[in-house]
């Protein structure tokens, strides 16, 4: 399914854009994932190939965000324990 | 999928559970309204909690990043063709809900009036606990089936029309206005105590509602200017069953229809949804004591107090509409993107729908439970109502439920949002990023809903 996104690119910037679609895209790596996402069917060989690449590189990125994301988890998780352990009465005393 | 997202996703479950349980154990006693419990743990710890889980879920969202995965549970559809029947049941529908219009009004002005009206008086009851908490409760966890049911529009139907166009510059922009200023009504006359009042804002509403029809087409006023069917429409999107174009229905998961591109389509929607959270919001805060001491302080000060309502649902909405556009406006700073801050705004905005959905269900359910008794045995002799009506007598913890009907809007709320991401950006980790800002408003809205649920209740002044 297309769908058409109003769009607006600051007068000193030129962007990637599809040429399927015209989308200014903020680089190669989104253009060709964003080609492989909507535009598939249009797509030869080697774009497949370019998208399966950028999906693969994107994918080693999401690890490294993932990472970050479970720290900072971590860390509401034991902020709110200490803070729990703080707040409330104990009831042994 | 691989193993290692499985182990991804167990995980998640693993923690929001803990969150969640959590939540509830500081929710301990946080009863809603009336029962003012003390809780166990200061306030600003329990609503940091509320606003910790649901930035831990969106935290938690993020690990999701199989884009097959996100897809299929949104497309996951199961379809009855059972449009023949739907439309012979409608008609049944339309026909019975007339009458029962018809029933409320004469009640409303000739039934028991009284200091005790509330609980004796049908029209009053079936407004309000049954249509208002219980009705309106179905439409989203079920479906909408106000087309079907909508008295206004089977009148409209028989009645002729003389098909003005309808300006479409004005799009939307008359149902925001009749929503909040329905709200406003609701809030500063006695509807809920007063039969016959409530009678006439009835054939006041229909009076209006008729002639809209009747000027512009029965189609064009319900679809587009009549506020009450355009909040059960936008409600109606949350819930599992829908109908789909070819008139049948389709069984979905809940929420998994708000990431439809064309669902708001233009700021006059946008500004409808945030109107619909912002009036349920502000439905909830007139009825906390602070906001009974703010009034006294504000009309000491020498505010008519006439202005004081109205100026401050508008200026609420003003804030949460800002709020929102803020929040589009950054969104395409985080997520680097060429996209309009208004198109983001536009497919973002139904994910606020369960949010809304779930303080309604948060508000209206212990309301609603403990007075079906007194609307069952009012419908019995609607004439002659029992004297002393059962009420039921909610336990301790169902205070613990409202609460974890607001979370759970939310974290519907932070998928939804999830998964329309996704579909519009082409990098995932751009679609994780768009929505920064959006989790950072829906936190602070999160804090000040537990807040409004969880406060001492008061009643509003000068009203």
């Amino acid at each position: 399914m297309q769908v058409q996104y109003d769009t607006d690119v600051p007068a000193d910037e030129t962007p990637s854009s599809c040429p399927y679609c015209q989308r200014p895209l903020g680089s190669e790596e989104l253009v060709a994932l964003h080609k492989g996402l909507d535009h598939w069917e249009r797509l030869d060989d080697e774009e497949r190939e370019t998208f399966y690449d950028a999906y693969e590189d994107e994918s080693e990125d999401l690890r490294t965000f993932r990472l970050k994301m479970l720290g900072i988890l971590m860390l509401v998780y034991f902020g709110f324990l200490f803070t729990y352990s703080y707040f409330s009465a104990n009831p042994f005393m | 999928m691989s193993d290692q997202s499985h182990r991804y996703r167990r995980l998640a479950v693993a923690l929001v559970g803990t969150l969640l349980l959590a939540a509830r154990a500081a929710a301990h006693g946080g009863a809603l309204r009336a029962s003012a419990g003390s809780l166990s743990v200061p306030t600003w710890l329990f609503l940091l909690t509320g606003g910790g889980v649901v930035g831990a879920s969106f935290l938690l969202a993020s690990f999701v990043t199989d884009r097959a995965f996100v897809r299929s549970i949104h497309d996951w559809h199961r379809t009855a063709a059972v449009d023949s029947v739907l439309n012979v049941g409608a008609k049944l529908t339309r026909a019975l809900s007339v009458v029962v219009l018809a029933g409320i009004v004469a009640i409303g002005l000739f039934g028991p009036d009284g200091p005790d009206a509330a609980f004796r008086n049908a029209a009053i009851l079936v407004v309000w606990v049954g249509w208002w908490a219980g009705y309106v409760a179905t439409v989203y966890l079920v479906g909408n089936s106000w087309p079907a049911v909508n008295p206004w529009r089977a009148i409209a139907d028989v009645l002729p029309s003389f098909g003005f166009d309808y300006p479409e510059k004005l799009g939307a922009w008359p149902s925001v206005v009749g929503l909040l200023a329905l709200v406003w009504v609701e809030v500063v006359s006695p509807l809920a105590d007063d039969p016959a009042l409530l009678a006439l804002v009835i054939l006041g509403y229909s009076a209006f509602t008729l002639s809209g029809a009747l000027l512009f087409g029965t189609d064009t006023w319900f679809e587009t200017v009549d506020p009450v069917s355009r909040v059960f429409s936008y409600y109606g999107r949350v819930a599992p069953v829908q109908r789909t174009e070819e008139g049948n229905l389709e069984l979905r998961l809940p929420g998994a229809a708000l990431t439809e591109p064309k669902l708001v389509d233009g700021a006059d929607e946008v500004a409808f949804v945030v109107a619909l959270l912002w009036v349920t919001t502000y439905d909830g805060l007139v009825g906390t004591g602070a906001w009974e001491t703010f009034a006294r302080t504000v009309v000491g000060a020498g505010v008519p107090a006439v202005l004081l309502y109205p100026t401050v649902l508008l200026v609420g909405f003003g804030l949460f509409w800002g709020a929102y556009r803020l929040a589009a406006r950054y969104s395409r700073k985080t997520a680097e993107t060429y996209l309009t801050p208004q198109a983001i705004g536009r497919r973002l905005a139904p994910s606020l729908l369960p949010i809304a959905a779930g303080y309604h269900l948060a508000h209206f359910l212990g309301y609603f439970i403990s007075l079906s008794p007194v609307l069952v045995g009012v419908l019995q002799n609607p004439m002659v109502p029992p004297i002393n009506p059962v009420v039921i007598v909610l336990p301790a913890w169902f205070g613990m439920l409202a609460v974890t009907f607001v979370l759970v809007g939310h974290l519907l709320a932070v998928w939804v949002a999830h998964a329309t991401a996704y579909d519009v950006f082409p990098g995932r980790l751009q679609a994780v990023r768009s929505q920064y800002p959006f989790v950072v408003v829906m936190v602070l809205y999160t804090m000040t809903s537990l807040w409004i649920v969880s406060t001492p209740s008061g009643s509003p002044p000068f009203v």
